[in-house]
């Protein structure tokens, strides 16, 4: 599999202006350009990024770790990850204004850190901003999944994408032939290329024609034409491009359907085939969201046979309490896989594949039952060769100058107190869009602000 | 939602009442003497339209309406004067958003919902598509329900790629490279459970039993196949289309249990032949093939794994298990459980197959003439194409196009002619390319140079999407041609148009979007506090306000009934869970009800109390919103950030009322002062619980001595008084102008595609008029609407 890390694809200009036909007028590609010479000089390893979400807060008096800085005691429901405490940041007190009091809507806003209302419409993802610098070196720009409900990539527009579910559906779509082998797919694409050429055509007629007047949805639509007509040639482009090969092993590991009452094989499937597409350089930006708000699966292999949403709203019921502990324990175990995998797996250079890969593993609400959204619990792990510098617990709450600590009560463990601040932020300059500019910058994208940022976290 | 005709002015004037609240409380810290938090509230843009600070006069809301501000060492207002500042400046925000939200540009384009693009398909081409399965379009994004709203309905390249893909499917199966011919497959029980069945039949013959071999279907039993593509020759997605269903069936329900209900993919229906008297049924449902159908029996009392794997396992699996007739099962059986008691009743409900027959897929004559003359013979000459396509683009785009508009896609065909593409793969490109433009995709009104009235094909389209949820049809094309839509000539095409079966989408997407129920079953109901709950009543559920609507259409009966009414529309599984005599036949009948019953309008409907609910408890809070927003189209401000959840009720307390609980939660000025205005409207639906059963008692899970009583008792915000939701119907029974009035807002902004703003007052009040001279029949209000001076606006 040497072979596949190499710029190969980069494509001959002339060649694939001889491919086009007749078709003038369009952008350059990215794709056709000579790589860069900077690039060159420095031969940059691909950078990636993960976002892993898990709906409905966590139980925050069980997951919740009280002291900061590098001597922190792992909580019980983040045991999992104690083994790789040195490539991980736990992060307490971020929090999304715009998600405040929206309840089930901030998985929404939880990689936008838009704003949410009947005539909002969202922003960017973060993830399809890494895209716009990432797109231009990989076959598909990113890969949005979710096991339930809808992905967390929204565009520029503030338009959702849609997500991919099943493993057979995720493994096809990223490492299968197109049908009837690349001849039939060309035609296919040529023909998609000159119908939306004609369409842009048409539209551009129209929009020079109106000067500058407000064209309302009219700009949306050439810009998604152009687009996707740009996506079309890139597409031809690749066709080229061999597909990676995937060993035997792997494939039959991942190309298969697994039944949602498999949670965990499910699960790690699921982390395979990221860690897959990214040692391969398929792509480099992913969202997975493990289901959505009102619909993240049970896990009856260790005895939930209770929807998460149903468990978050536990009313105080200590059985509720312990599953929904046990579920939070088991979606970070999952996680934790993830992290070893990518630790195990080599990059180009040797190093692995964790070291040039940030994953941020998280919700949009802290305390279910009352829909807190505030103190989200997020853990960024990976990326140090992104400068990333971990082992400590990043504590936004104790960076508050009114902050007096966490509740804890006579047993040492934390009280119901500890709710409070699930739901009202602490430290009210503690923005998750921080966070989201931080990974945003690290992996390329030249900005200096995202969403509703104030700042860069410092890590 | 829409504020502006209750608050007058559109511009604002320095006078607005919140700027003395803001003089009193807020300037000397976020003024010109002292910026606190970097806020100067003089200088934040008072321009509500232009909307340039509607986030920090949101927030400034928000911290009010919270408490937060003005701290606790300042001033404090009173309930009143909070309540008055944060109405007035939540309606100047709304009221901006509206203004922005309707915004025309000179050429607007509103893009055409899913369901829009389905029938439109359908009506143009006669080919069956279903764009909502999985990896189709993407799902519209929802305005309080609505899913036509112009502003809402937005567009990637994702989108793009989707339309392009399902422009593909569509016309592959207009035309068909190879056409799949309708078979006709019957498969008797024998095959379908028992394989060649001699075992079976020697087995019977050995007891000397006369009675042929049935199927018996138990609800819990999964994987046993009703229809597979193999049946009707190698599985491609050619064989997709439309599938006719005959089946010959029983159904055993337990005595005071439920109706046996069976599920074949996309059809179901409840099976009340008894069984030795079984029916046929008939029924017929568009396929995305190749797909497998299974036979389900959806009931709440399921043979499932806790029951026992063995259980279901020797009626399911174990070939040996054989059925006959209930009175037979104990010889042949012996030692598998017993599905029947010794009277021959049954323990669970269950379905009884005999047989089940599929013709398909069906092309009607009437689909395959909407084809007719699309695509030009081979080898015709490029004039002869450039005619074809023409005339094909002037009913894809709904109105005349000039040659001109298409070189563009004559130029790509001629391309492709020259590269060596035959006429027909050549045209099909040209095809694409009309279904993938945006006069396809969107309605367009409208020139570069602004007008105030739409040309008489804008108008036509306009009425189509309206009543019939598609693109007008040949003599409404022809209407607009020869000016008869103009002025009062609208009306008999408005007669007709209503009087169509096509009207039927507006009733059921109307309804819908309207009353919101995409939200029914969003959080679906705990199976341990609701046992009796299951898909079957939710679909039923779902289907019931649909029904009622359709006959109050049908029968132009006044809108009174929207909140109390005689009758309701139910089918057998809803009289069953509502306690009405249930119907002798399968589907939705008029049934009379009775005080006694609790129910009656809209308010008191099973999928109303349930999508206003979480699932686990009843919400007033949020039933108060629906009733405000749905009945008054008024949106009450938002609640503050993150107020806490009203905890459960601790063990050692005694057990209290949610509506306890939430007046005890209420307990400061700020909240007090919104939901004084939202509560009673909830609160008097109390007596229902989350999926919508009467009670007198609430069931709370935890605390001492006896589940107390249920009040629904209030006081609405005008200072009438009411007992219980009887009463509370016929106060708002007394405001049925008031009722009929923005009952017409919503269906202008479901026709207009859009947000009413305050210029839209006169026109509206014109319909109001009319609607009222004929005593708000329903039907009359909707081709009052159709015909009004305001749906011929820009």
């Amino acid at each position: 599999m040497a072979n596949i890390l190499t710029q190969s694809w980069r494509i001959d200009r002339r060649h694939a202006l001889r491919a086009m036909g007749g078709c003038i007028g369009l952008p350059m590609l990215e794709c056709m350009l000579p790589a860069r010479a900077s690039e060159q000089a420095t031969a940059v390893m691909p950078k990636r990024a993960a976002f892993i979400y898990l709906a409905n807060g966590v139980h925050s008096l069980n997951y919740q770790i009280t002291q900061a800085g590098k001597d922190y005691q792992f909580s019980r429901s983040l045991q999992p990850l104690e083994k790789h405490r040195s490539v991980i940041t736990p992060i307490s007190g971020l929090y999304h204004p715009g998600a405040l009091g929206h309840h089930h809507n901030c998985i929404k806003t939880w990689l936008t850190g838009g704003q949410l209302g009947p005539t909002d419409r969202n922003t960017i993802s973060v993830d399809q901003k890494i895209a716009e610098v990432t797109a231009e070196h990989t076959r598909y720009p990113s890969l949005e999944i979710a096991i339930t409900q809808d992905s967390l990539a929204w565009t520029v527009d503030g338009v959702q994408l849609p997500p991919l579910r099943r493993c057979s559906e995720i493994f096809a779509a990223l490492f299968e032939e197109p049908k009837g082998g690349k001849v039939a797919q060309r035609t296919v694409l040529r023909r998609k290329g000159s119908v939306l050429d004609a369409n842009l055509a048409e539209v551009q007629r129209l929009s020079s024609k109106m000067g500058a007047a407000d064209k309302g949805r009219l700009e949306q639509y050439l810009t998604s034409v152009r687009e996707a007509e740009i996506r079309t040639w890139r597409a031809d482009a690749w066709l080229d491009t061999p597909l990676p090969e995937i060993s035997a092993t792997d494939r039959s590991r991942t190309n298969r359907d697994i039944p949602r009452t498999q949670a965990g094989d499910y699960f790690r499937t699921v982390y395979d085939l990221m860690v897959l597409a990214f040692q391969t350089d398929v792509v480099r930006v992913a969202t997975f969201s493990l289901g959505g708000e009102g619909d993240a699966i049970a896990i009856p292999e260790i005895g939930i046979t209770e929807s998460r949403h149903q468990l978050s709203h536990h009313g105080g019921d200590p059985g509720y309490m312990k599953k929904l502990t046990l579920y939070d324990s088991f979606a970070i175990e999952q996680f934790s896989y993830f992290l070893t995998r990518l630790a195990e797996t080599k990059d180009l250079n040797g190093k692995p594949l964790l070291d040039t890969t940030m994953a941020l593993f998280g919700s949009g609400m802290s305390y279910g039952h009352s829909h807190g959204n505030a103190n989200l619990p997020l853990v960024l792990a990976g990326g140090e060769g992104l400068g990333l510098r971990h082992g400590s617990h990043l504590d936004l709450n104790r960076k508050a100058a009114d902050f007096d600590g966490y509740a804890i009560g006579g047993n040492g463990e934390l009280t119901t107190k500890h709710y409070h601040l699930c739901s009202r932020p602490a430290n009210a300059n503690a923005h998750m869009s921080n966070l989201l500019l931080l990974m945003a910058q690290r992996m390329g994208a030249e900005i200096d602000q995202f969403g509703d940022s104030n700042g860069v976290l410092p890590l | 939602m829409l504020l502006a005709f209750a608050f007058g002015t559109t511009t604002v004037a320095a006078a607005e009442p919140f700027e003395a609240f803001l003089q009193t409380h807020c300037s000397h810290c976020h003024g010109p003497d002292a910026a606190e938090g970097d806020l100067r509230i003089d200088q934040l843009s008072r321009d509500f339209p232009a909307g340039h600070d509607t986030h920090r006069w949101a927030e400034v809301v928000e911290r009010v309406n919270s408490g937060e501000m003005p701290p606790a060492s300042e001033l404090q207002p009173t309930q009143a004067e909070i309540a008055s500042f944060v109405a007035n400046l939540d309606a100047l925000i709304q009221q901006g958003r509206a203004a922005r939200m309707a915004a025309r540009p000179p050429v607007a384009h509103y893009r055409l919902s899913r369901k829009e693009y389905q029938n439109t398909v359908y009506d143009l081409l006669g080919v069956r598509y279903d764009p909502a399965k999985p990896g189709e379009l993407n799902e519209d994004s929802l305005w309080h329900g609505y899913e036509r709203i112009g502003s809402e309905l937005s567009l990637s390249p994702s989108h793009i790629d989707r339309y392009y893909r399902a422009a593909g499917i569509v016309l592959d199966r207009a035309f068909p490279a190879s056409t799949v011919e309708a078979k006709k497959v019957r498969k008797t029980a024998v095959e379908l459970r028992y394989g060649d069945g001699k075992q079976q039949q020697a087995m019977l013959d050995r007891l000397g039993i006369q009675r042929p071999l049935r199927y018996l279907l138990f609800p819990g039993m999964f994987g046993r196949e009703a229809l597979s593509p193999y049946w009707f020759g190698k599985p491609s997605r050619a064989q997709s289309g439309l599938y006719k269903m005959r089946l010959q069936a029983s159904g055993v329900r337990p005595p005071g249990g439920q109706p046996a209900h069976l599920r074949i993919g996309p059809i179901e229906f409840d099976v009340t032949a008894a069984e030795d008297d079984p029916q046929i049924y008939e029924a017929e449902a568009f396929l995305e093939m190749p797909t497998h159908l299974g036979f389900k029996v959806v009931a709440t009392d399921e043979i499932d794994g806790r029951r026992g794997g063995a259980f279901r396992y020797q009626l399911q699996d174990r070939p040996a298990y054989i059925f006959t007739h209930s009175s037979e099962t104990l010889p042949l059986n012996p030692n598998a459980p017993q599905m029947f008691d010794g009277d021959g009743n049954g323990i669970f409900s269950t379905v009884i197959v005999d047989w089940i027959e599929w013709e398909g897929p069906v092309v009607s004559a009437a689909e395959k003439a909407r084809r007719d003359g699309v695509q030009p013979p081979a080898d015709a000459p490029l004039e002869v194409v450039a005619e074809h396509l023409q005339r094909f683009a002037e009913r894809a785009w709904r109105r005349p196009v000039t040659r001109d508009e298409l070189q563009d896609y004559l130029a790509a065909y001629q391309a492709q002619r020259e590269a060596g593409a035959t006429t027909a793969e050549a045209y099909r490109t040209l095809l694409e390319g009309v279904l993938t433009s945006r006069h396809f995709l969107y309605l367009v009104e409208g020139d570069p140079t602004p007008r105030e009235f739409l040309t008489p094909w804008e108008l036509a389209s306009r009425l189509s999407y309206f009543l019939w949820s598609s693109m007008p049809d040949d003599d409404l094309f022809a209407a607009a041609g020869s000016g008869q839509l103009e002025g009062a000539v609208t009306g008999g095409q408005v007669d007709r148009m209503l009087a169509d079966s096509r009207s039927d989408r507006f009733l059921a997407d109307f309804t819908r979007q309207w009353l919101q129920l995409h939200r029914v079953g969003m959080f679906p109901p705990d199976k341990n506090l609701y046992p009796s709950y299951d898909t079957w009543l939710e679909a039923s559920m779902r289907s019931e306000p649909v029904e009622f609507f359709r006959e109050l259409f049908h029968q132009n009966l006044p809108i009174d009934a929207f909140i109390e009414s005689d009758w309701t529309m139910a089918n057998v599984r809803l009289c069953n869970f509502y306690g009405l005599p249930e119907p002798k036949t399968d589907g939705f009948h008029r049934v009379a009800l009775k005080p006694e019953h609790h129910r009656g309008g809209l308010l008191t409907m099973g999928a109303v109390l349930g999508l206003t609910s979480d699932g686990t408890r009843h919400r007033p809070v949020h039933r108060g919103v629906w009733v405000s927003e749905v009945m008054f189209n008024k949106t009450p401000p938002p609640p503050p950030a993150n107020v806490p959840a009203i905890e459960p009720n601790p063990p050692d307390d005694p057990k209290a009322t949610l509506r306890a609980k939430l007046e005890a939660h209420r307990n400061n000025a700020a909240c007090a002062a919104c939901h004084e205005k939202i509560d009673p409207l909830g609160l008097a639906w109390d007596n229902y619980d989350a999926i919508g059963q009467w009670r007198t008692r609430e069931r709370v899970a935890k605390g001492t001595g006896d589940n107390p009583p249920v009040n629904p008792a209030g006081v609405l915000p005008d200072g009438r008084a009411f007992e219980n939701p009887r009463q509370f119907k016929q106060l708002l029974l007394a405001d049925r102008d008031t009722i009929a009035h923005r009952f017409i807002e919503h269906l202008c902004t479901y026709a207009l595609r859009r947000v009413l703003t305050i210029d839209d007052r006169d026109d509206v009040a014109a319909i109001v008029a009319v609607a009222k001279e004929n005593d708000y029949r329903l039907k009359d209000i909707v081709r009052a609407v159709a015909v009004s001076e305001l749906i011929r606006r820009r």
